[in-house]
C-alpha cells in the first residue's frame, strides 16, 4: 500500500483523535495530544500492526516553549514502516501516561527519559533512576543543566538483592528511600 | 614482618629492606581494571609483541585477595566508584595503584556529569600513565618507574600515601 494512500486513510480514521499528520521523506509523523497517546498507540498496535516500539526519547525546547516534546517510533515488522508520533508535556507540570501496558520495551525508555529530563509517568511499575546512581540530584539532560556540575561522591552502598522487572521485596525497600523531586 | 622492630634503624634493617624491595618489586601480581579502550591496550602489553612478563609483572589475578598492583585501565563512571573502591579496600598491604590512560587520570576528554574526573579523588594513586590509549611502550615505563619507586621504600615505616580530597 502506498504511502499516501495510508496517510489519507489514517486521516480519516484518528481525526478527532490527532493534531496532524505529515509525511517526511519515507515515513510518517504524527501529533497528538497528551491525554489521546494511549488510545493512539493501542489503536496504532492493534488495528495497523504496528507492532515494535523502537524507541521512546524526549526532547527539551526551552528557548521558543516551555515543553518537552515526547517522541515515540513504531514500526511494523510485517510490512516495513514506520509512524513516529510526537506528543507534547508542559514543563510546569511533566506527567504523561505510561505506554507499558501496550509495549513491553517501554519500561526503560521510560526511565530513561525520567532519569535524563525529569518527566514523570504514571502507573509506570518501577519508576527510579536507571543510568545515573542512586541520590544524584539534578535532571543532566535538560537544556539548564550546568555541564562542568560537580556532585559529591557516593560511599560504599549497601548491596541489596536485584528483583524482576515487575517490582518485588527490594524494591519496596528502595521506594522508601527515593523520593520522585519535581519542581 | 615484625623482627626487624628489634633492630630500630640500623644496617640489619636496611639489608632487610633491600632485599624485601628486591622481592616484591619483581613479582608484580597485577589485577587488570579494565572497563574500556585501555583494557585492551593493557591486553596488548601482556601479549607477545611487547612482554610484560620481562618485568616480572606476568601473574594476572582477577581477585584482589590474591594481587598486589591495581591498574585503572578505562573510563570510570560515579555509580562504578563504590565498586572500585570497595575493590581496593579487598586487597591486602603492600599495595599500589597504576592509573592508566587520560580517563583514568583525569577523566579524559570527558568533563561531564557522569565520569569522575581522576582516580585520585578516590584512591591513592603511583604512577599515572598519560594517552589515549598509551603505548604499550609507556605502560611497560610505568611498571618500570613503579619497580624503581618500590626501590626506595622501607620495611619500617608505612609508605605514605597522597589521597586529595
Amino acid at each position: 500500500m502506498s504511502l499516501s494512500r495510508f496517510k489519507n486513510q489514517l486521516e480519516k480514521e484518528f481525526s478527532e483523535l490527532m493534531n496532524s499528520l505529515s509525511i517526511k521523506f519515507d515515513y510518517m509523523e504524527m501529533c497528538v495530544d497528551r491525554d489521546n497517546i494511549y488510545g493512539v498507540l493501542l489503536r496504532l498496535r492493534d488495528e495497523y500492526g504496528f507492532d515494535m516500539l523502537s524507541d521512546l526519547t524526549c526532547v527539551d525546547f526551552l528557548k521558543d516553549r516551555d515543553v518537552f516534546e515526547i517522541i515515540y517510533n513504531l514500526y511494523s515488522m510485517n510490512t516495513h514502516m514506520r509512524i513516529i508520533v510526537k506528543t507534547e508535556v508542559s514543563e510546569k507540570k511533566a506527567e504523561i501516561a505510561s505506554v507499558v501496558g501496550i509495549y513491553k520495551s517501554a519500561n526503560w525508555y521510560e526511565r530513561e527519559v525520567y532519569d535524563m529530563f525529569g518527566v514523570v509517568f504514571s502507573k509506570h511499575p518501577n519508576m527510579r533512576r536507571i543510568l545515573m546512581y542512586e541520590g544524584f540530584e539534578g535532571f543532566p539532560l535538560r537544556k539548564d543543566f550546568k555541564a562542568t556540575n560537580r556532585q559529591p561522591q557516593v560511599g560504599p552502598v549497601e548491596y541489596i538483592k536485584p528483583c524482576g522487572i515487575d517490582g518485588g521485596e527490594s524494591l519496596d525497600r528502595l521506594k522508601e528511600k527515593l523520593v520522585i523531586k519535581r519542581d | 614482618m615484625g623482627l626487624e622492630t628489634i633492630f630500630g634503624d640500623s644496617f640489619l634493617t636496611t639489608k632487610i629492606s633491600e632485599i624485601a624491595a628486591w622481592g616484591r618489586k619483581n613479582s608484580l601480581f597485577p589485577l587488570p581494571f579494565g572497563t574500556a579502550c585501555c583494557g585492551i591496550e593493557f591486553m596488548a602489553t601482556m601479549a607477545a609483541n611487547f612482554d610484560q612478563s620481562r618485568f616480572g609483572a606476568e601473574v594476572i589475578r582477577f581477585s584482589p585477595r590474591q594481587s598486589d598492583l591495581l591498574i585503572v585501565a578505562g573510563t570510570i563512571n560515579h555509580k562504578m566508584i563504590p565498586v572500585l573502591r570497595r575493590i581496593y579496600d579487598q586487597m591486602l598491604e603492600p599495595k599500589y595503584v597504576i592509573a592508566m590512560g587520560a580517563c583514568a587520570s583525569t577523566g579524559g576528554c570527558y568533563d561531564n556529569y557522569a565520569v569522575v574526573q581522576g582516580i585520585d579523588t578516590v584512591l591513592p594513586v603511583d604512577i599515572y600513565i598519560p594517552g589515549c590509549p598509551p603505548r604499550p611502550e609507556a605502560v611497560l615505563d610505568a611498571v618500570v618507574q613503579l619497580q624503581k619507586k618500590i626501590e626506595k621504600m622501607s620495611v619500617l615505616e608505612k609508605s605514605e600515601k597522597n589521597v586529595t580530597k
